[in-house]
């Protein structure tokens, strides 16, 4: 009858258990379907955003090598000479003209114009679409603007006084991002524009906006940051140097590494990147601890058994192999679709993501080896060590206990006196406890998800309200700067005083307005009384307020800081309160200044610092009636185009908002949809564990009589008041973390967008939850339905 | 002595709540010797048969199979021992329930150095009409005959049986004890079975009677009563 084997031990050299994984996926089909999409979607997005974001990157890095990209610029008030020129090349730079025109379109737009590029030359031109200008009246303008106008080629555009057909779409290497001066808040492609004319057509367009604007480009190519920063304060000396002996101004000054039109827009991708890969991680870890806690529901369940062979010597590390292996499974196959997905369908919403905010050349997709270690080898790690982590610990109970179903590590029975409320309440009470695991990662997880309904959500309530505030602060609804100072008549023009400094050390440009005494625009405005600090000015003429050694400093310390009212975002910014001494510098100089805050004043468009004219005047070295422009109500007909260097109109104040908008249109609803999806998939997943953890016990519930909705009062309540318990008491960590994450982008930025959310913001936070939660409790009741009667009889055989 | 358990104590809980089980028991099995543990509820001889089988720890004494003391293994060298030398059959029958009458076999198979031929097996064991049925669509008996088949297709030295046909009829409890009977006389093994049913000790070479812990008598049956003849 028995005999061995005449094969001996090649008989089953494969473990028999690994027949079971598919069955075991199969079983469990309905939840690991639903972590392989979320998982497969989510990975994909993940691979999608790396693999366009390095092709795209290496289309933006290609393109500034291949384009000439400037290595800097600078700005004069009048033409440069040819003996500054000529000094600037002896630092081993090639210098070129690229005077540009500033001209208004659509009465809010400006377009700023320059000659067609040489081939070969500084800042080259890519075409993507059409064709260069030829004719006088053509003009190639930016692809991003155009598209976001709804601009096309043959199209008729204004510029200023002139109507120019649109003959091509460029992309601009010195303008990838379209920011229209340096300090700007945010880039603007909704309504700044560069575009390009014919040497002909540009004589055409007047003088009007026009700005005296050149390239420099070093020789040597493979200078470091450190070079290249040395090189152009050389240079700018030489220019500093040419101010003081010809009495022309320099307007602007901006190396490559600080061009925010050159650089934000690489910066950005690489940003983004390590914020979706933290958010990827995340999400996989929630998700591996979901998997892990269905393997150990499967343990449970399968206790006997594995009690069994360990009792017939299978190892512990066999059967953790074993139970790791279908989330590791799924968890492999969502990762190398996703991946498919992220090369294909996922890519274009990143790429068009990119393209909405950028103005970037054509790209070629590349394999990327970071995508598949960030989005495969990573992920499947996470999963790997916290699979292994939970099971090794759940398996680490003797093969007795597995065998009796005692599947607690303490031995001691720590019963739970509960002595208050109905028996109901007790009973949800020990199911709540009885789950704690479960529950931490259903905790958990809602917090993340909330963090991601927090972006879906709160972004655009907050963007509102800082439009609003922008122009409920608005001081005019015309705000010219000048040129050079020019009266008007018009009763509704205010003349104003401005000044730019910097914050030391953040490099950001604060504005300081000086106003009108008795202005008609800031009438809710009291501004500090600046007597002594003028009265100083006068008594020493050759005394400016500002210093450059650090021995004039220590006697600056005696005099008294000019008083000033910052805006609110300054002080929320930079931390700042009332009766504090603040020190600004100078952007080329190494002058510092001192000021007294004593007030407030809400200004929400800019970082700005107000005083009245006068003092402002002062504290600069200027005349006592200096201007350099108006605040009105109305157009300024009488002003000449020419002697306008620009005009900030509202959609100027509100750009931040409405580019964040622009830019992240499909992001944040994609976030609204994950945080949905991962709410459905928490609660459903753990909920779902807690009945089956319980499926006897609710079989036999259901044997003494209870009926479905009373059983189910029992358990889903238990998970229910977790759930939405968690979605409401975790909204102040969530604010919390967000407003830690707002903060660094704010630093990240120009500005200051005040956080807000509205009231119904957090009622909309709240009704999310529930209603997920809604959605998977009619899932759970239909699932205790099911559970037949006969479940709780099946021990007893 | 192939088998040898030496003044082994045991106790459960502590303080007032302490109870001991098993009070110095000792007992030495030859190699291939069946031997029948007999014994009311609470005698304490499940407990001696997971001591025996690694799986419960004595507070004191020494188990040695084949001149190795097993008291002083580390978790990995127990579960070696258990691959190496040990057969379980339980009470109740612990398959895995989605794995197929011969993949459950399989991994008992997959455990030993030298496994028996499964096809023969599952023949011997009346499961080949039902190999590819999983657990549930099996009656009790099927059920045990299958973990019989895991336990003893990986060839162990010992075998040990946990009331094995508790949760049995009389006619597949029968089928059941000739089963294990076979492998006794056909592979050597040394079989252990605890059973609280006075009937089986005709089919022993070695019969043991416990009672609160303590061994009461330790009989040698001369001639043993087949399987089929036993009657209860």
């Amino acid at each position: 009858m028995l005999r061995k084997n005449d094969s001996g031990a090649r008989a089953v050299r494969r473990d028999p258990l690994k027949k079971r994984i598919w069955r075991d996926i199969r079983r469990d089909w309905g939840k690991y379907l639903a972590i392989f999409l979320f998982l497969t979607v989510f990975i994909g997005f993940e691979s999608g955003y790396i693999i366009a974001d390095t092709s795209m990157q290496i289309a933006y890095h290609d393109g500034m090598t291949n384009c000439h990209v400037e290595s800097g610029h600078f700005v004069m008030q009048e033409e440069a000479n040819e003996d500054l020129l000529d000094k600037i090349e002896r630092e081993e730079v090639a210098v070129s003209e690229q005077f540009y025109l500033d001209k208004a379109s659509n009465g809010t737009d400006t377009i700023r114009i320059y000659k067609m590029r040489e081939e070969g030359g500084v800042n080259e031109a890519c075409l993507l679409d059409g064709a260069f200008p030829e004719a006088d009246d053509e003009i190639a303008i930016d692809r991003l603007y155009a598209e976001n106008n709804g601009i096309g080629i043959g199209d008729e555009i204004r510029a200023g006084g002139s109507t120019l057909t649109v003959c091509g779409l460029v992309a601009l290497p010195d303008y990838s991002c379209l920011y229209k001066n340096n300090s700007d808040m945010m880039f603007n492609a909704n309504h700044f524009s560069v575009g390009l004319v014919t040497e002909e057509g540009f004589d055409g367009l007047g003088t009007g906006g026009l700005s005296y604007c050149y390239v420099w480009y070093n020789d040597d190519r493979s200078l470091d940051l450190k070079e290249r920063n040395e090189k152009a304060e050389d240079i700018k000396d030489v220019i500093v140097r040419d101010i003081g002996r010809t009495g022309n101004m320099l307007d602007d000054f901006v190396q490559n590494d600080d061009n925010n039109a050159i650089q934000f827009a690489g910066d950005d991708m690489s940003d983004d990147k390590a914020m979706f890969s933290a958010m990827l991680y995340i999400i996989v870890l929630v998700l591996a601890f979901i998997m892990a806690m269905l393997a150990k529901s499967t343990l449970e369940q399968e206790s006997q058994a594995i009690g069994t062979l360990r009792a017939s010597g299978y190892t512990r590390s066999e059967l953790v192999r074993h139970y790791m292996t279908a989330p590791l499974i799924v968890s492999l196959i969502a990762a190398l679709l996703g991946n498919v997905l992220g090369y294909t369908a996922m890519k274009w919403v990143v790429v068009r993501m990119y393209y909405n905010s950028y103005s970037l050349p054509d790209y070629v997709t590349v394999w990327s080896a970071e995508a598949f270690i960030k989005t495969t080898l990573v992920p499947l790690a996470l999963v790997a060590l916290v699979t292994w982590f939970v099971l090794h610990r759940a398996l680490k109970i003797p093969p007795l206990q597995f065998l009796r179903g005692e599947l607690k590590h303490s031995k001691k029975n720590k019963v739970m006196h509960l002595k208050r409320g109905s028996f109901m309440t007790r009973y949800r009470e020990r199911v709540l406890f009885q789950n704690i695991p479960s529950y931490i990662v259903l905790v958990l997880g809602i917090s993340f998800a909330g963090l991601l309904l927090y972006f879906g959500l709160g972004m655009q309530p907050l963007m509102d309200h800082f439009k609003e505030n922008v122009l409920t602060s608005q001081i005019a609804e015309y705000q010219y700067v000048l040129r050079a100072p020019v009266e008007v008549e018009d009763e509704q023009a205010e003349k104003y005083s401005a000044a730019t400094l910097e914050q030391p050390g953040y490099g950001e440009e604060i504005m300081l307005f000086g106003i009108e005494e008795d202005s008609d625009y800031l009438t809710d405005a009291e501004m500090p009384d600046n007597g002594q600090a003028k009265e100083d000015v006068r008594e020493d003429g050759a005394f400016v307020p500002g210093w450059v050694t650090d021995r004039a400093a220590a006697e600056m310390e005696d005099k008294p800081a000019f008083k000033v009212l910052a805006s609110e975002g300054y002080m929320e910014k930079y931390q700042c309160e009332v009766g504090d001494i603040i020190r600004l510098q100078e952007k080329y100089e190494d002058r510092t200044y001192r000021f007294e805050i004593v007030g407030t004043y809400q200004y929400d468009a800019a970082l700005a610092l107000f005083l009245d004219r006068e003092s402002l005047n002062a504290c600069f070295g200027r005349d006592a009636d200096a201007f350099n422009g108006y605040f009105s109500d109305e157009e300024l007909t009488e002003l000449d185009e020419d002697d306008i260097a620009t005009i900030v109109r509202e959609n100027d104040l509100t750009a931040i908002a409405d580019q964040l908008e622009d830019s992240f249109a499909e992001i944040f609803p994609m976030f609204t949809w994950f945080a949905v999806v991962m709410y459905l998939l928490l609660m459903y997943l753990l909920g779902r564990m807690v009945i089956e953890r319980n499926a006897k016990n609710i079989s036999m519930l259901k044997i003494l009589g209870y009926n479905d909705r009373e059983v189910s009062r029992l358990y889903n309540h238990a998970t229910g008041i977790v759930a939405v318990g968690a979605v409401i008491l975790t909204i102040p960590l969530v604010e919390m973390i967000f407003r830690v994450i707002w903060r660094y982008v704010m630093f990240e930025l120009s500005g200051w967008l005040t956080f807000y959310e509205p009231p119904s913001f957090y009622l909309k936070m709240v009704c999310f939850g529930i209603v997920s939660y809604a959605a998977v409790y009619l899932l759970q009741m239909r699932k205790v339905r099911r559970i037949p009667m006969g479940e709780a009889l099946k021990s007893m055989e | 002595m192939y088998l040898e358990l030496n003044t082994i104590c045991k106790s459960f809980g502590r303080g007032e709540t302490r109870v001991q089980v098993l009070h110095d028991v000792s007992l030495g099995l030859e190699k291939g010797e069946l031997c029948v543990l007999l014994g009311p509820s609470g005698s304490g001889k499940s407990t001696l048969l997971n001591i025996l089988g690694g799986i419960e720890e004595a507070d004191s004494g020494q188990v040695i199979i084949n001149g190795d003391r097993m008291e002083n293994m580390k978790e990995k060298q127990l579960s070696v021992y258990r691959r190496k030398h040990l057969g379980y059959v339980f009470q109740s029958y612990n398959l895995i329930p989605n794995l197929t009458v011969r993949e459950n076999i399989e991994v008992g198979a997959y455990l030993g150095d030298d496994p028996l031929d499964i096809d023969t097996l599952l023949h011997d064991l009346g499961l080949w009409e039902h190999q590819h049925k999983i657990p549930n669509q099996l009656s009790g008996g099927q059920q045990q005959r299958t973990s019989i088949g895991r336990a003893i297709v990986k060839n162990p030295d010992v075998l040990l049986c946990d009331e094995p046909t508790g949760a049995l009829d009389y006619s597949t409890s029968k089928e059941i004890l000739r089963l294990i009977e076979e492998v006794n006389a056909k592979y050597r093994s040394t079989v252990v079975l605890v059973t609280h049913n006075d009937a089986l000790k005709g089919m022993a070479d070695r019969v043991v009677r416990l009672k609160d812990g303590r061994i009461l008598s330790d009989t040698k049956n001369d001639v043993r009563i087949p399987a089929a003849e036993l009657e209860w």
